[in-house]
């Protein structure tokens, strides 16, 4: 359940640190956003010398949600923290990394190269 | 052509729903037992109604990562996220059963899993409970050795070995089943009976050698020289004395 305002950690080695949602792409009042929804987002914070910079905006795609999440089986998963993968127009991953458990339900979402990635899927 | 299915089950329900690829026969397979294994139905060409099939207990398999063979709208519809895992797994926080469809599973940020049944495990683990404290969890029961002589007492009969019966290459069964019957003093007549002979080999034998050596010492004594060589006489005795000791 993310909204403007919230803050996510960053799964992936593009050069940012923590982003802030600023809007959530799909409707035009979607309020909340789950795991495989795209948001916009700020940098708050950012690794120095990379392509990335602080306040700088970008697109990323949430993986991992305090919020649970609720498969068709009847599985119910809750993640540790709120995180996101900053992705660019086409949903290509920025980085060349992620770090972190990815749920299956990115690929789905058509998200299948940061699913590749992924050290852990579950 | 074998069908396959694709087991989908409905969250707050206790029977799954089973969804045949070939008809749209809607069967609630009652859960039985803790795993159940599901082996591949005929193809439905053998003009069996599905609930026939089940009644006749033949068992269905799903299998997780293949394509659905099935009608066109079934296979758009596979969807790795809903298959489901057929197996009771084990609360981390009580050492309950989870039964597929129940509990919440929570992935902590260093990719660690916890299990638990329900939201009352969940709870106490948030809130950093022991599970060893809490009289109901199974960590507890163990450390504190509750319903364990139940557990002995089985492990103790599985312990019993029967007596092996059966032929082997180097003995029949009906060797082994006298030896087996002998009794332990016709055992000792025997051991005794094979010592003796062994003994009184040794004595023959020594005898033996004893009047070949009078035999040579006399023959050497009287022929003034010893034509026969000195190496020879102890050669005799010592290959004499290694046969009988063996």
């Amino acid at each position: 359940m993310i909204q403007p305002q919230t803050h996510l950690n960053v799964a992936d080695n593009s050069g940012a640190r923590e982003l802030m949602c600023i809007r959530i792409i799909g409707a035009s009042n979607r309020r909340y956003a789950h795991i495989g929804d795209v948001i916009v987002a700020v940098i708050k914070e950012a690794v120095p010398n990379m392509p990335l910079e602080k306040s700088e905006i970008v697109r990323a795609v949430i993986v991992r949600t305090c919020k649970e999440l609720k498969r068709d089986s009847g599985m119910i998963i809750r993640y540790d923290d709120n995180a996101a993968v900053v992705i660019d127009q086409e949903g290509n991953p920025k980085g060349t990394r992620i770090f972190g458990a990815i749920p299956r339900e990115l690929r789905q979402f058509n998200f299948t190269k940061i699913v590749s990635l992924a050290p852990e899927v579950l | 052509m074998q069908a396959k299915f694709l087991l989908r089950v409905r969250p707050y329900r206790k029977a799954p729903l089973l969804q045949l690829g070939h008809c749209d026969y809607r069967i609630y397979v009652m859960v039985l037992q803790d795993v159940f294994a599901l082996r591949t139905v005929q193809n439905s060409s053998e003009q069996q109604s599905p609930t026939e099939i089940l009644k006749g207990k033949t068992i269905l398999k799903v299998i997780e990562k293949n394509i659905i063979s099935g009608s066109r709208s079934q296979r758009t519809r596979y969807n790795p996220a809903t298959t489901m895992v057929l197996k009771t797994e084990l609360c981390r926080f009580s050492g309950a059963k989870i039964y597929p469809g129940k509990g919440i599973r929570f992935i902590r940020s260093d990719s660690q899993v916890f299990l638990f049944a329900n939201s009352k495990c969940k709870r106490y683990f948030h809130n950093r409970l022991r599970p060893a404290k809490l009289t109901w969890t199974a960590v507890y029961r163990k450390q504190h050795k509750k319903d364990i002589a139940a557990e002995t007492v089985k492990k103790r009969r599985r312990a019993t070995k029967k007596p092996y019966s059966r032929s082997i290459v180097g003995a029949t069964l009906e060797v082994i089943q006298k030896r087996r019957t002998e009794k332990p003093e016709v055992r000792d007549a025997a051991r005794e009976a094979a010592l003796r002979e062994i003994k009184e080999r040794i004595k023959k034998t020594k005898d033996e050698k004893k009047a070949k050596k009078a035999e040579v010492m006399s023959k050497a004594q009287k022929t003034g020289k010893s034509n026969v060589p000195k190496g020879a006489l102890p050669k005799g005795p010592k290959l004499g004395g290694g046969g009988g000791k063996r």
